[in-house]
């Protein structure tokens, strides 16, 4: 599935991931591929996503919209009025019409009553598009984004698909320049400190080859996992290991899900040993950093990076 | 028709059946007796194809290879001595079994399948037993139920080993007597161990002696049947008197055993 | 001292017989026979739940529609369709291939169950006895991680990787149950199929463990089982061996009553026990592996359904067998109009429906059984 995903992306966006890659707060304007109309008049158009070849003969205006971080995409562009339904992981903005939907459905039928016109999704199991292909209904899927690129492009296509072009450019530009600031605001503290990252408190963890590694790769960074991820980018270490490597920093993504907290952390057997409990450098954040790649969960994390990094010294 | 040409049969490296040779004809009973562990069972085993023998089994004048048990059953059926008989399982559906070798694998049961059945249920006075489990028959229904599952096999020889075991006086008679009855009727040959002498000279026309799994006599009951033949093949003490359908075999107590047993 | 103990022939039988039933000698002397009537109800039934789950969806449809669309694909009869573009394709593209893969999968499910009970003289005996079930999984898994995206080709390649990957730990436990001299038995073949699962459930724990929560979902939601389906790909890709597998099983049903008696007897009225107990167990297989690789583990039906059709229908694979069949893939069928009813919209997962339904249905056929007997 990821293979075939990158195959995708490689496929939409070859000049963005170039481009993009090397420096990742760079606006992707330069290689938007779209021209630069923003109107219901650039249908119809044919986008290439993790689903294959789509094409939109109109504007979609009855949206459903299963990806947390597309929905935020969406809103943010200005394409909120439509969308008809967001998934039941859909937290920001408010005021969103939620369903109970989580993107796994059993059966595509259940999204008929909402006479959806565009049915986008982060993964798929195949059934499920194959039957709203069956139906004639254009699907979207935005698999997980890797690094600021994935981002960016996944933003251009949604502009695209909804007719949105020029404010998905808008959104990409600011992003890029919130995310620019942050890294200034946080000057050169984070340079070179380690981290951990942690997604649940069985030491599984993320390396800086997913989009939260990208994160901390913007303030020099350096996670401790990436010795340990031979062949997954998710991989799981141990307490040992972690004494071991004692990271400067430790940021707990399990907050919600297993109600982890920096002071629970520090009582872990041995873990008052750990420099980043000596030095209080233990934060908790909401789960959905670590598996959101939405403008909104990015601005708040790289924010709170920031000002982490320019708040707290290292020795 | 059977016959046995020359039989040897070997079960993990001994010597059990050693060239024994026999034949019955059509319509005739041979009884085959010996003491434990003659090699009784084993021949008739090799005779319904069971254990691989040395020599020829002709059965209506053809051999069967080992892998052609299905042409082989319409050949020989057999009641063993101990069967092993699944509890929940109805008469009828028991004694179809024996078709197994007639019917189709795909189709239903023929009606030729359903009329045998029935006639031999009849005959055996099982049908009002046919809906009836197994487990919850008596022993005498269930060794009718067992002859019914081989005579529906309608082959034309009948191996029976041990056939009255587990039954009384009474039912031993009246299976064997049944027996005796399709053998006349239908011309069945019918290869018949059993242990109790008396009543083996009773129904066969023949007696094969087996010790040690060589055929040591074979000849009418009333001439191998002798106290002497009996002394040296059974280690048993016997009085052999003339009745009226063969010799009674008739074991005799030493009268020193005798007023052990009162005493006590 | 024998003459004291004479079961009598006349103490069973006659004061146990209504006359009735002697007047019909039929069906008197045959009474597990497998009759049309039994045929014609299980195929009203299959019908009638394959009916219903066309009918109904989470999607309103008029059912007045929905049976003129069914009726306008009946050649001769001019009788138009009344729905739209979206419920026509809705109705032969989802809903109609979906409710007949459930029959396939469920006739599947039940007469293997039915088979391998027979054949290990076990009644606990389901189909995923010899690992079929570790193995799908770790084909499903190694498919859904390593593999192309599900939506590339026209046909996904989980069902031929979990079919793949079935027949593989089948083969395995064939392998290793094989004792060194002699016959596989069928208690060595049970232990070898215990070690095999264990073998391949830890490898695919391995592989699915070490990926992101995206791929961990879909090998989870594959594993809880499911029949939904677009279009009729997997109908026609496991048709064919359920078929095979099915009419293998049918014929070899009164070898399954055979095998009850024993290999001796079995061979002495020409039935071979080992030949027959190797075709069925490798049909069964075969035509299970080809059910999971596109339902997932749909656990139950074989188990539920060919112990009500035994307790109802008495113990003989005559009747056992085809009515697992029949009743097997109604049964599915509607559990899984089930799953997708009773929360609506939410669905359950088919696996826990049927143990929700087949459990104490099959409880209450137990209970009245034991009081008759």
């Amino acid at each position: 599935m990821k293979r075939a995903w990158a195959k995708a992306v490689i496929a939409i966006a070859v000049s963005v991931a170039t481009a993009a890659a090397l420096s990742p707060f760079s606006t992707p304007e330069a290689s938007a591929s779209p021209p630069a109309r923003a109107t219901s008049e650039t249908f119809p158009v044919t986008i290439t996503s993790g689903s294959g070849k789509v094409t939109l003969t109109a504007q979609p205006t009855r949206i459903l919209c299963l990806s947390a971080s597309a929905t935020q995409m969406l809103y943010s562009m200005g394409a909120g009025k439509q969308v008809v339904g967001v998934d039941k992981y859909s937290t920001w903005p408010p005021g969103t019409p939620r369903t109970k939907f989580t993107g796994f459905e059993k059966n595509a039928e259940d999204y008929l009553y909402l006479h959806p016109d565009l049915v986008i999704f982060a993964f798929s199991e195949g059934t499920l598009v194959k039957q709203l292909q069956l139906l004639h209904i254009p699907v979207l899927v935005l698999p997980p984004a890797n690094n600021f690129a994935g981002v960016y492009n996944q933003v251009n296509e949604l502009g695209l698909a909804t007719g949105h072009i020029a404010a998905a450019k808008r959104l990409d530009t600011s992003l890029a320049s919130y995310v620019a600031a942050s890294v200034r605001k946080a000057g050169k503290d984070g340079r070179g400190a380690s981290y951990y990252i942690e997604l649940s408190p069985d030491y599984y963890t993320a390396t800086s080859q997913t989009f939260i590694g990208a994160e901390f790769s913007l303030f020099g960074m350096r996670d401790i996992a990436d010795a340990a991820g031979r062949g997954t980018a998710y991989p799981q270490i141990s307490a040992e290991y972690l004494l071991k490597a004692d990271p400067d920093y430790v940021f707990l993504a399990d907050t919600v899900c297993c109600h982890e907290t920096p002071a629970i952390f520090s009582h872990r057997p041995a873990f008052s040993l750990l420099s980043a409990v000596k030095q209080h450098h233990v934060f908790g954040v909401n789960d959905s950093v670590a598996s959101e790649w939405g403008p909104h969960t990015i601005e708040e994390f790289v924010g709170f990076l920031a000002r982490v990094l320019a708040s707290t010294t290292r020795k | 028709m059977l016959e046995v040409d020359d039989v040897s049969v070997a079960l993990g490296g001994t010597t059990v059946v050693s060239h024994v040779s026999a034949r019955v004809p059509h319509g005739a009973w041979l009884g085959v007796v010996g003491p434990n562990g003659a090699g009784k069972s084993t021949l008739l085993r090799a005779v319904v194809g069971l254990v691989r023998y040395e020599g020829h089994i002709r059965l209506g004048g053809r051999e069967y290879g080992p892998g052609e048990l299905r042409a082989r059953a319409c050949a020989v059926a057999y009641v063993p001595q101990r069967p092993l008989l699944p509890r929940s399982m109805n008469v009828t559906d028991y004694v179809l079994l024996g078709r197994s070798a007639h019917h189709s694998y795909l189709g239903p049961e023929t009606a030729r399948d359903l009329s045998v059945t029935a006639g031999v249920l009849e005959r055996l006075e099982l049908s009002r037993l046919a809906r009836r489990a197994l487990g919850e028959l008596s022993g005498g229904e269930q060794q009718r139920a067992v002859l019914a599952r081989a005579l529906v096999q309608e082959a034309p020889v009948l191996v029976m080993d041990e056939p009255t075991t587990s039954l009384d006086i009474g039912h031993a008679q009246l299976v064997l007597e049944l027996a005796d009855q399709l053998r006349r009727d239908n011309g069945l040959s019918v290869l018949c161990s059993l242990h109790d002498l008396t009543v083996a000279a009773q129904f066969a026309d023949d007696l094969l002696v087996l010790s040690g799994g060589r055929a040591a006599l074979l000849g009418k009951p009333a001439e191998v049947l002798t106290e002497a033949n009996v002394k040296r093949f059974f280690g048993a003490s016997v009085e052999v008197l003339p009745g009226l359908a063969g010799p009674v075999v008739s074991p005799i107590r030493h009268a020193s055993s005798l007023e052990v047993t009162r005493a006590t | 001292m024998t003459l004291t103990a004479r079961p009598g022939l006349d103490r069973a039988g006659t004061p146990h017989l209504r006359k009735a039933e002697a007047a019909l000698p039929g069906r008197e002397l045959f009474p597990t026979r497998l009759r049309a009537w039994h045929i014609a109800a299980g195929v009203l039934f299959l019908l009638c739940s394959l009916l219903a789950s066309v009918l109904v969806g989470p999607y309103h449809l008029p059912p007045a529609q929905v049976l003129a669309a069914l009726a306008s694909k009946i050649p001769l009869l001019h009788v138009r369709s009344g729905l739209g573009a979206l419920g026509n394709a809705d109705v032969w593209q989802i809903r109609a291939p979906s409710a007949v893969l459930g029959g396939l999968v469920g006739a599947m499910l039940a007469v293997a169950g039915a088979s391998y009970q027979g054949v290990f003289a076990n009644p606990l005996a389901d189909p995923y006895l010899l690992g079929v079930a570790a193995g799908a999984g770790l084909g499903a898994t190694v498919a859904i991680v390593y593999g192309p995206a599900a939506w590339a080709s026209s046909l996904s390649p989980l069902p031929i990787a979990a079919f793949v990957g079935a027949v593989a730990a089948v083969a395995a436990t064939f392998t290793l149950g094989r004792s060194r001299n002699g016959p596989r038995s069928p208690a060595s073949l049970v232990l070898a199929g215990v070690a095999v699962a264990a073998f391949f459930t830890a490898v695919q724990t391995f592989i699915a463990q070490r990926q992101n929560s995206g791929d961990l979902e879909v090998v989870y939601n594959w594993i809880l089982g499911g029949l939904s389906t677009a279009g009729w790909a997997p109908v026609e890709l496991i048709a064919p061996y359920v078929a095979v597998s099915a009419a293998v099983l049918l014929a070899c049903r009164r070898l399954l009553d055979a095998l009850s008696v024993g290999d001796e007897e079995a061979s002495s009225f020409g039935v071979h026990a080992d030949r027959a107990r190797l075709v069925v167990v490798v049909a069964a297989t075969l035509g299970t592996a080809a059910a999971v690789s596109v339902s997932g583990l749909i656990g139950f039906v074989g188990i539920i359904v060919p112990h009500t059709i035994r307790l109802l229908a008495g113990p003989s694979y005559r009747r056992i067998i085809p009515l697992s069949l029949l009743f097997g893939a109604g049964f599915l069928v509607l559990a899984n109009l089930a799953a997708g009813a009773v929360l609506s919209p939410e669905q359950i997962p088919l696996g826990v429906v049927t143990a929700f339904l087949g459990a104490p249905f099959f409880l209450v056929v137990l209970r009245q059984s034991r009081r008759m007997g």
